[in-house]
């Protein structure tokens, strides 16, 4: 008998406590990253951390990707409705009847890059991409491969796949690799093998990268709370260019591959790339439709879209 | 007339045998095969026989006592046949026969050529090229036969080898053993629990009672040399017959 | 007649199947970067066909030589614990290893060893399909039938040619068995190994996901399922060669 009293008594309180949680916790609105935690998500952190979603319902989170995370496949299927994804995948996912829309460029200035030993005495990517005794690792059927070898066609050196990391550069001073400029070539001079690094954005490739998405489904659905993400996302930034450390101290809890004397120098690296004096005028992460075009063009130049997107369709600035 | 002897002799001194979980299996049974002797060991199911088989083949050794084996000097003088015929699956006929001769290092032509020679004896000569089982349980004996006898073993051993097959099939393999005996008169030790069988076959029976296994009876078969089937139907044939499944039947057989 | 006959059947499901996704995606109820129309895979192939080709034929090359070393090094592996009880206790647990290991973490590790390229892609199809060469040629050297192995003893004859005279014949259809599951596995292992190492249809894959062409990628994923189901007809076919005559299972008793 006591121990029914104590099972219902026990029921009734679980019960209880649940209703309660539920009505003190907010929805989660998740963005998705495409990588790991690292300083070029610094602001998304932030936004997190600083609680700069202005909503009464809504709290902002962020879900960390991995090596081959789809995030633009995912937010096209529905599947999660806000991720991180590189501009020029926007522009192939309309191409193939998609309704993914950029909201917020972190980067204006893509900080994809190729990266080389010092000490291979390579000069520049022309020369490095003509030395047949040379390995480069490269993502395959991305733009800015794609860009690369057509470029600098014909290309000698041999192409081998890109997974992440710097072992095989750090142990072959003939082995280069694809980076981002403001973070891979810093851990390289930190393991003692310091890197000269090309900024594939200076030989006419520069979509815009780490670009919030999402569906125009999404925004149809709820202007508002799309709108406050993006402001969200905004301030986030904007704070974290300002003061770094919380954000950095956070994120290096979460990726332990870095330590946090790495994450606060690329936080200050990467500045130049994310703020310039346009987005001082017109807000950052903001896009105009001159630069979505000029991606459009060189996508279908190189046959990675069979048709070519509006370019004020493919963005809003919210 | 060839001196060499054609027939092993052995002897069962005070066997025991234990088996690990079984227990005692044979409690000092004592008893000689003398050269040439076609002796049949009758009992119940479970009672031992095959051990007998098994010590006299030296695939195992007595917990107690001896196996005296007296071979005149001869390799490989001992031969066997199983209840199931045990070919290799993967060879024709006439390899499974040749098989022994080639494991001494006997080169497979002139095996084969010995082979076709033993195929002959047990009547399979057409059955030479085909896969055992391409062929009927009686064949199948016959070749196992053939293959035992390749090595001109002065040992016999078989145990229960016709007991798969069907009345008729059975009784005429019978016969051709008998008839093979009679030309090689290589000693055989015959393990059957059928006591027409061992009437049959037999210059001799053993009868041994049940676990742990005790010699009940070791009698002569007084018989004529040449057996056929009519000799089944015969009075001196019954009266064998009831000695042995006397003691078959006796309390001591199955205590 | 009765042969093109039996592939009738499965045929039915397969192009039902198609006509329906043909039509769900045309007609716009699932979109097609998520699922492309079986008729967009078709033009998807031709369309890459020569790349497709050359990547078939890189990723066949890596796949079956991965096999062959599977086999060489895999059965040699069990031929030696089947010899030794103590050996087979003691090593046959790291064989598991290799069964347990997961392949795609441990493929960055091949290329520091091996480099880019085709060697790295046929270390990782060995590593993903010896195991199961090793534990069926395993089981199949320690099922032999004891009765033929006393049948040896019986000859004496020495352990050499009791491995090749009796216990491989005996373990055939249990590796070919193995064979066939290792040939599937030695396919997976080259295009994991050629997402890291580069080149093939891992390659192909990897490449067209990037893309967002995911026509393509069904189209390689089915040209790769082919490449094993190739590879596993080949050695059905050298299980009915070697099996014909003797085995129950490549006889059609019991299908």
């Amino acid at each position: 008998m006591i121990v029914r009293i104590f099972v219902l008594v026990a029921l009734i309180c679980s019960i209880g406590s649940t209703t309660f949680a539920t009505k003190a916790t907010k929805k989660t609105i998740e963005v998705t990253l495409n990588w790991k935690a690292e300083p070029e998500f610094g602001g998304f952190y932030q936004a997190v951390l600083g609680k700069t979603l202005k909503r009464s319902w809504e709290e902002l989170a962020v879900v960390e990707g991995g090596a081959s995370t789809p995030t633009i496949q995912m937010v096209a299927a529905g599947k999660i409705d806000f991720a991180i994804a590189n501009g020029d995948e926007v522009v192939i996912s309309q191409a193939l009847g998609t309704d993914v829309v950029a909201l917020f460029a972190t980067y204006q200035t893509d900080p994809h890059g190729i990266m080389v030993r010092e000490d291979s005495g390579v000069q520049n990517l022309k020369e490095l991409l003509s030395k047949p005794d040379f390995t480069i690792a490269l993502q395959r059927g991305i733009g800015s491969t794609l860009f690369v070898q057509k470029k600098f066609a014909p290309v000698k050196a041999k192409i081998v796949p890109f997974t992440g990391g710097i072992t095989n550069y750090l142990a072959d001073k003939k082995f280069a690799q694809q980076c981002f400029v403001t973070s891979e070539p810093l851990a390289a001079k930190k393991q003692g093998k310091p890197a000269r690094a090309f900024l594939i954005a200076d030989e006419g490739y520069n979509p815009y990268s780490v670009v919030l998405v999402t569906r125009k489904q999404v925004i149809a659905r709820d202007p508002e709370l799309v709108k406050a993400v993006v402001a969200a996302v905004r301030q986030g930034w904007m704070d974290y260019l300002a003061k770094p450390e919380a954000a950095n101290k956070h994120m290096a809890g979460l990726n332990k591959s870095m330590d946090l004397e790495t994450f606060n120098k690329i936080a200050i690296g990467q500045k130049n790339l994310i703020e310039t004096a346009d987005t001082k005028k017109s807000g950052l992460g903001t896009m105009t439709a001159a630069r979505w075009k000029i991606l459009v063009d060189q996508l279908f130049e190189m046959k990675l879209i069979k048709k070519k997107p509006d370019p004020t369709a493919l963005f809003q600035n919210l | 007339m060839s001196t060499k002897r054609s027939g092993a002799r052995l002897e069962f001194q005070k066997i025991e045998k234990q088996f690990q979980g079984t227990g005692l299996v044979i409690d000092r049974v004592s008893f000689c095969v003398e050269p040439g002797e076609f002796v049949t060991m009758l009992g119940p199911s479970g009672c031992g026989k095959s051990t007998f088989l098994k010590l006299a083949a030296g695939l195992d050794r007595p917990s107690a006592g001896k196996v005296d084996l007296d071979s005149f000097a001869q390799a490989n003088f001992r031969s066997f046949v199983f209840q199931d015929a045990h070919l290799l699956p993967w060879r024709t006929v006439i390899d499974n026969i040749a098989l022994p001769l080639e494991l001494t290092g006997i080169t497979r032509d002139e095996a084969r050529t010995a082979a076709e020679a033993s195929l002959k004896r047990v009547h399979l000569t057409d059955a030479g090229h085909k896969y055992p089982n391409q062929l009927s349980g009686g064949m199948r004996m016959r070749a196992a036969v053939a293959r035992a006898l390749i090595t001109r073993p002065t040992l016999l051993l078989m145990d229960e080898p016709f007991a798969a097959l069907d009345e008729n099939t059975r009784h005429r393999l019978q016969e051709e053993l008998r008839e093979l005996w009679l030309q090689e008169r290589m000693t055989v030790l015959f393990v059957t629990h059928s006591v027409s069988e061992a009437v049959f076959l037999s210059s001799r029976a053993v009868v041994l009672s049940a676990r742990p296994a005790r010699l009940l009876l070791d009698t002569r078969i007084d018989l004529a040399e040449h057996r056929d089937q009519n000799l089944r139907l015969g009075s001196e044939f019954s009266a064998q017959m009831r000695i042995l499944h006397d003691a078959f039947k006796s309390p001591e057989a199955s205590v | 007649m009765s042969r093109l006959r039996s592939l009738f059947p499965p045929l039915v499901p397969l192009i039902g199947f198609v006509i329906l996704f043909e039509f769900l995606v045309r007609w716009g109820i699932i979109p097609s970067y998520l699922v492309p129309a079986p008729s967009e895979v078709v033009s998807a192939i031709l369309e890459i066909r020569s790349e497709l080709f050359a990547a078939a034929m890189g990723t066949m090359t890596a796949a079956v030589v991965g096999l062959l070393l599977s086999f060489v090094v895999g059965s040699s592996f069990a031929i030696c614990l089947s010899l030794s009880e103590f050996a087979r206790k003691a090593f046959y647990p790291y064989a598991v290893f290799f069964q347990t290991v997961p392949i795609i973490a441990v493929a960055p590790i091949l290329v520091i060893w091996f480099g880019f390229g085709q060697p790295t892609v046929i270390a990782s199809a060995f590593i993903v399909s010896i195991f199961p060469v090793i534990a069926s040629t395993l089981l199949g050297l320690r099922s032999t039938d004891p009765a033929l192995l006393d049948l040896f003893k019986l000859y004496s004859a020495r352990p050499l040619q009791v491995m090749w005279r009796l216990r491989l014949p005996y373990a055939l259809p249990e590796i070919f068995s193995g064979l066939r599951i290792a040939a599937g596995l030695s396919v997976i292992g080259a295009i994991v190994g050629e997402f890291i190492g580069g080149g093939g249809l891992g390659s192909l894959v990897d490449t067209a996901r990037t893309m967002q062409r995911i026509d393509q990628v069904f189209a390689a994923v089915l040209i790769s399922s082919l490449i094993g189901l190739v590879m596993i007809a080949l050695i059905n076919y050298l299980s009915w060669w070697a099996l014909k005559n003797w085995h129950h299972s490549e006889r059609g008793e019991d299908v």
